[in-house]
């Protein structure tokens, strides 16, 4: 397309490299899923479940030089999001977005690449939905400034990509026994639907290595990796843990 | 010219605790004597000793703690007197400040006259000093500790016959690892200044740190190499109009650091360090108390507002030692940069601290720019950043700070934290209260020995009752508010397939964390 390659030379010029890819980076493993490979810059995508599928996106794309913002998400943990080898560097929090979170979202998407969006307003109370006119305004938002809206826990009309997950099995190491050991993974299926295309899952781990102790190096070691016998990918080789 | 009180610290703490200068004290600073008075050193009390021989070699021994804020607040009035007999005067350090000395001099008959004139002026207050002329600064705090005056051109016969040690003499002209150094000459066999100065500049260079080419500098009396003199921009100045006027101590301290973080954005927006700075402070009257610190760093904001501090206590409190006391509240502060040097052409050492760390972050202009937009919109507060923390439970390892603060984590991230929480973290935070339940309905606590009381079986959350198709825990962990009370974390599994994180303190659960 013309634009895209105008943006991209517009971008060049301004010296800004994150602006010249077109698409955030999702988890490696997750790439497959999506119809460009990642999230389409410019575009809102609403994601329903379990809150690891967005973290491992934050993740992903903070590690790779994207800026991102978090509207309204006090409960959502950082050092969750740290193991995943998240640069938080690159983050910003705005746990009590006050009366209006659309606005103070549509002012983030100015200048910010990956602008999280919750349903928390502080102390407890929640926000209502988003009526169409504001969330078509805010997609005009993202659209312009080519910034991406990820909307968590709410059905946003107009969303370009919907991601639903959901915990299928929890993982124990070492084995499941009541009163021994602990949680060390777990497994989610991911669905992600793009308007004009076939809705395309998948099965992942979320997989800590070794003990789950021990220093955290730039990359968190916690990765989303493709579940073994998942249609997606192949299969990796994942390492058990021996007791 | 350089005006030496000694061991300042001690002083200053005596005059505090009310005793004369004759009494045996010592500063402690981290458990070893920091300073120490002349009583004292006669009974064999010397600097770096331990706080437990220092006492044995003298029983009455007159222990103080270190506190900057102190020694700068009482040196304020010897400033005061000194800057009576010549104007201009630098502060190096509350208990040493130097003078140019070529003009009064000049003035008043002699480097001689002159040196009388501010031992006397200094006198006035009740302090001892020494003082000692020289050409090179360095020389000058050398020679004022015994009071000498090194004729003009002889500085490096004069510094040839010092003991190297003289090199670690004074903290402010010397880095953090000038004492590792100076161990290290004189296991090479240099015992003087002047042996470690006859080695070529070049193999000094090639073979020690930066810190040691200033060493030798300064030990073959080479002049100082002078800040570069870059012309001062007027609008660096900040003015401040007092309103309400203050005559608290703390109203003071707390403008200092607001000034001092304004100074420092200026200076940085012109790409400035300031090496010298000069502050004002005004009464409604029209009375002026001005003061210039000069730092061999360039100055940090903490630095600055510590030193606005220090001179606006002494002078508030000026009038209860019959000092000079403001005789009315200060309406007017100004903070004037009288030296500013290119940050470029400081010469930052390769190795150790020093290295300027880096002052942005990941977040770019066009970020930073939302982000004061929401501020403006919301508040100061309302947009933060994380930082890496220290912690044993899964909220404590990130901790938030306000946009525009300075990063620093609650807690030191790279401790040893051995009751932390094994990976994965729980993705979702919580504060829920809960009960746990053991099969016959009674509530399950942790005991002494970090165990249940019972098997759990349910957790209560709310109004629903949940069963457990797994557990594990607990896991106690320490806690510094409570060293006794016992604390756990513990983790189940739901029947409707979500793991918990719980935790247990005062005989409480919460939900801590969600697995999802």
């Amino acid at each position: 397309m013309e634009i895209e390659e105008l943006r991209r030379r517009l971008a060049s010029m301004s010296g800004d490299a994150m602006a010249e890819t077109s698409t955030l980076p999702v988890p490696e493993a997750m790439t497959p899923l999506f119809p460009r490979g990642g999230l389409s810059r410019g575009t809102v995508v609403s994601s329903v479940g379990a809150t690891t599928v967005p973290m491992a996106i934050i993740a992903a794309a903070t590690r790779s030089g994207a800026t991102a913002a978090l509207v309204g998400l006090p409960r959502l943990n950082l050092a969750a999001a740290m193991d995943m080898g998240a640069d938080l560097s690159r983050v910003a929090v705005v746990t009590e977005p006050g009366v209006d979170p659309f606005e103070v979202a549509g002012v983030l998407l100015d200048g910010i690449d990956l602008v999280v969006l919750g349903s928390d307003l502080g102390h407890g109370r929640l926000r209502g939905p988003v009526t169409p006119s504001r969330a078509r305004v805010l997609a005009g938002r993202a659209r312009k400034q080519s910034s991406t809206l990820l909307v968590l826990d709410d059905d946003w009309p107009g969303a370009a990509v919907r991601i639903e997950s959901e915990v299928t099995d929890y993982r124990h190491v070492p084995a499941r026994r009541s009163g021994y050991g602990r949680i060390g993974g777990f497994g989610v299926d991911v669905q992600v639907s793009a308007s004009g295309a076939r809705p395309s899952s998948g099965r992942f781990d979320l997989v800590a290595p070794a003990m789950g102790e021990g220093p955290v190096d730039g990359h968190g070691g916690l990765e989303l990796v493709a579940a073994a016998g998942s249609a997606v990918v192949p299969s990796r080789p994942r390492l058990a843990v021996a007791n | 010219m350089a005006v030496w009180c000694p061991d300042w610290p001690a002083v200053a703490a005596a005059s505090t605790a009310g005793l004369t200068a004759t009494a045996p004290i010592a500063v402690l600073e981290a458990g070893t004597v920091q300073a120490c008075s002349r009583a004292a050193r006669a009974t064999g009390v010397r600097r770096g000793m331990r706080k437990r021989q220092a006492q044995s070699l003298c029983p009455d021994l007159v222990l103080s703690d270190a506190d900057p804020a102190r020694d700068g607040r009482l040196f304020d009035p010897v400033v005061t007197a000194v800057t009576d007999v010549v104007p201009l005067t630098e502060v190096l350090r509350p208990g040493l400040l130097v003078v140019t000395a070529d003009r009064a001099a000049r003035y008043f008959g002699g480097e001689d006259a002159l040196a009388e004139q501010i031992v006397d002026a200094v006198a006035t207050t009740g302090v001892v000093a020494s003082v000692g002329t020289a050409d090179e600064l360095f020389t000058a705090v050398l020679a004022a500790r015994s009071g000498q005056t090194v004729p003009p051109g002889t500085d490096a016969a004069y510094l040839a016959t010092r003991p190297i040690s003289d090199l670690t003499v004074e903290s402010t002209l010397s880095g953090p690892e000038r004492g590792n150094l100076v161990d290290l000459l004189w296991r090479l066999g240099l015992r003087t200044l002047g042996a470690f100065a006859e080695l070529s500049a070049a193999d000094v260079t090639s073979r020690f740190t930066a810190d040691a080419v200033t060493a030798h500098r300064l030990a073959a009396g080479m002049p100082g190499r002078r800040p570069s003199r870059a012309p001062i921009p007027a609008a660096l100045e900040v003015e401040y109009e007092c309103d309400p006027p203050i005559d608290r101590i703390d109203a003071a301290a707390f403008l200092g650091r607001r000034l001092a973080d304004d100074l420092h954005r200026r200076l940085s927006a012109a790409s400035l360090a300031c090496t010298r700075l000069t502050v004002h402070a005004i009464t409604e009257r029209g009375q002026r108390h001005s003061r210039t610190w000069r730092c061999a760093e360039p100055l940090t904001p903490e630095a600055t507002a510590d030193r606005v501090r220090w001179q606006l206590e002494g002078w508030l409190t000026g009038g209860a030692r019959g000092g000079s006391a403001p005789d009315s509240p200060i309406a007017r502060l100004q903070l004037e940069p009288v030296e500013v040097v290119d940050p470029g052409t400081l010469q930052y050492a390769f190795v150790g601290a020093g290295l300027p760390t880096a002052v942005g972050d990941g977040l770019g202009d066009r970020a930073r720019r939302a982000l004061v937009r929401v501020q403006g919109l919301l508040g100061g507060e309302a947009v933060r950043v994380p930082v890496r923390s220290g912690g044993r439970g899964p909220a404590e390892q990130v901790s938030l700070v306000a946009l525009g603060d300075e990063l620093v984590a609650e807690r030191d991230p790279d401790a040893a934290w051995p009751d932390r929480l094994a990976r994965p973290s729980p993705a979702l935070l919580s504060h829920t209260d809960a009960e746990v339940l053991d099969a016959d309905g009674r509530l399950v606590a942790v005991t002494l020995r970090g165990a249940f009381t019972a098997e759990p079986t349910d957790v209560r959350i709310g109004r629903s009752l949940h069963r457990l198709r797994w557990w594990a825990g607990p896991w106690p962990f320490g806690s510094a508010a409570q060293p006794l009370a016992v604390s756990a974390r513990a983790q189940v599994l739901l029947e409707d397939s979500r793991a918990l994180l719980l935790c247990y303190r005062e005989e409480e659960w919460t939900v801590e964390g969600v697995y999802e």
